[in-house]
């Protein structure tokens, strides 16, 4: 069917709600009873006659150039269309050529209107590619999963950038070819289209380095490091032939590098600060005063008179120390009870009763389990005490 | 001093033994390593006079501390089970490395079908886990609690290596043989 433009018009108008739909879910699968919701009986037949729809008898989409001026105009597509910019650049020299063979005024005319509409497109053009490619590459490099397909697509941008650089070297190569055509044969404006372009050109090439020289490095980024892989493969042996100490320097780069204390035991302290006081303002002050105060050198202590040479000739002490391991040691041969070995022990120094009760006691408590508490008692001045002998074995 | 906000989280975590990493998951911790990118200066100063040293690396903070000598054997020994778990790692997949992905199911799959993988994972230490898959849990868990992983999708179990990790990478390319002469 044959539409003008009054029709095409209309009939977007009336069919508003249902192209808009058919719009937003372009990138994914429409079935034709889903469409039927959205408009009367017989109208996506009339659509599809009209080119505006494509069907397969199951599903419905939008006419592919009827997407792409959608996509165009509202600025959506996810394509990066270098290839066009190509196209417009051929475009220039042919105009400029037609432009120079024709004397009519009027053709002269629609060519320079031609001419200052591609020069206005290009960095439009170039600009959106710019944004979308930058846009795309530090998306794919944060969010996607598999790394094959990450780096598949960053290779995948950084050739569209090296498009975008042969592109601008034509561009500028035309714009210099024809420098004398801009300069000397056109109106005003052109030439101004002309010198706009040659500008945006300059701003251009410093983005298009930017984002070169990041998606190089987010490609060298995911890329494997295969030389450390290597190594750890080479620790990891070393380590399981216990040789990594003696033929790594590892003890030493563990004494060197920094500690995270992920790595150490957790050590744990307590205080009698109160925990929202210490994450207060008033305990920054707090902790800073007490470093200070911290930080400061203890007065040293004056040293005290020097005592006199004759106080050690005066004060002879000797003091007689029972050694109770060696005692315990004859307890267990002597075959007797502690009491008995003790009271009759011959210790070489002078040993009262209370001294060797106390020796008693002592004994008791040291090697409490390696002697037998029997339940007999014996008598002694008085002293009532357990007959404690030493266990067998 | 002017403290910036949430002063008080980034040293709960830090001081927990936990990194901040620029690609954690968690928008918050995110904003958090933010806050330590904007503020790092103030940040030390405030933290050295109570004992804690606020470090960086390239996209992560954490807490260090002076290594006592009765701990480098425990340092040592920590270095050399996360060494394990990378060889392990890099077995299964070349490109694991800060940003990579995976999962349980994923390394327990590869695992059935390498039996380089499968026998590294036997090998590990520690792992309480009774079968395969719960080994490989354990692995990431183990990652996540030494703060070099995070969980990034709770439903498909997906974790993802946090910026922290060019700690170990940076340790271990540290690490050079010594002491031992070439055959002739």
């Amino acid at each position: 069917m044959q539409l003008d433009v009054k029709r095409l018009l209309k009939m977007l108008a009336s069919e508003g709600v249902l192209l808009e739909m058919l719009f937003i879910k372009r990138d994914g699968i429409v079935s034709l009873s889903q469409v039927q919701e959205f408009t009367k009986e017989g109208s996506v037949e009339r659509l599809v006659e009209s080119g505006l729809l494509v069907s397969d008898g199951s599903s419905v989409e939008l006419d592919e150039d009827i997407r792409t001026f959608f996509e165009m105009v509202l600025d959506s597509s996810d394509e990066i269309e270098i290839g066009n910019i190509g196209e417009l650049i051929d475009e220039i020299s042919s105009k400029i050529g037609l432009y120079r063979n024709i004397d009519a005024y009027d053709l002269r005319q629609r060519y320079i209107r031609r001419i200052e509409r591609i020069l206005k497109k290009i960095p439009i053009m170039i600009s959106k590619s710019l944004i979308k490619l930058h846009q795309h590459i530090h998306l794919t490099y944060k969010s996607a999963d598999a790394y094959e397909s990450k780096r598949m697509e960053l290779h995948y941008y950084k050739e569209k950038l090296g498009l975008l650089v042969a592109i601008d070297k034509r561009l500028e190569s035309t714009l210099t070819l024809e420098a004398g055509f801009f300069k000397n044969s056109v109106p005003q404006s052109t030439s101004n289209l002309y010198y706009d372009l040659k500008s945006h050109l300059t701003q251009m090439r410093i983005s298009l380095v930017d984002l070169q020289r990041q998606v190089v490095d987010y490609i060298n980024k995911i890329s494997p490091d295969v030389g450390f892989f290597k190594h750890i493969t080479r620790l990891k042996a070393l380590k399981n032939t216990y040789e990594i100490k003696e033929y790594t320097n590892i003890t030493q780069q563990v004494r060197e590098s920094k500690t995270p204390l992920a790595l150490i035991p957790k050590i744990t302290f307590s205080t009698q600060l109160e925990k929202e006081y210490a994450y207060s303002v008033d305990f920054t002050d707090f902790v800073e005063r007490w470093f200070a105060k911290r930080s400061r050198e203890l007065p040293e202590n004056e040293p005290a008179e020097a005592i006199d040479a004759a106080y050690f000739d005066d004060s002879d002490v000797q003091e007689y120390i029972v050694d109770t391991e060696r005692l315990h040691l004859e307890f267990k041969d002597s075959g007797s009870d502690l009491f008995t070995f003790v009271l009759h022990k011959e210790f070489g120094f002078e040993q009262d009763l209370e001294a060797r009760l106390s020796t008693y006691c002592d004994m008791a408590g040291l090697y409490s389990k390696e002697y037998h508490f029997s339940d007999d008692s014996g008598l002694y001045d008085a002293y009532k005490y357990l007959i404690i002998y030493p266990k067998e074995g | 001093m002017e403290l910036p906000s949430h002063t008080k989280e980034i040293f709960e975590r830090l001081s927990r033994g936990n990194f901040i990493s620029q690609n954690s998951p968690v928008p918050f911790e995110k904003r958090l390593f933010e806050i330590c990118e904007e503020n790092s200066d103030v940040l030390e100063a405030y933290f050295r006079p109570i004992g804690f040293e606020f470090d960086y690396g390239p996209g992560y903070f954490y807490f260090s501390k002076e290594l006592q000598e009765n701990q480098i054997e425990t340092k040592l020994e920590n270095i050399l089970h996360l060494l394990d778990y990378i060889e392990m790692f890099l077995q299964h997949d070349e490109y694991f490395a800060v940003g990579w992905r995976g999962s349980p199911i994923a390394l327990a799959e590869a695992a059935t079908d390498n039996i380089v993988i499968k026998e590294r994972i036997e090998k590990i230490r520690g792992l309480s886990g009774s079968n395969l898959f719960k080994k490989c849990e354990d692995i990431f868990k183990k990652m996540e609690k030494d703060g070099f992983m995070a969980l990034e999708d709770e439903y498909e179990k997906r974790y993802v290596v946090l910026t922290s990790y060019a700690y170990l990478v940076d340790f271990f390319k540290g690490v050079e043989e010594v002491g031992r002469n070439e055959p002739a």
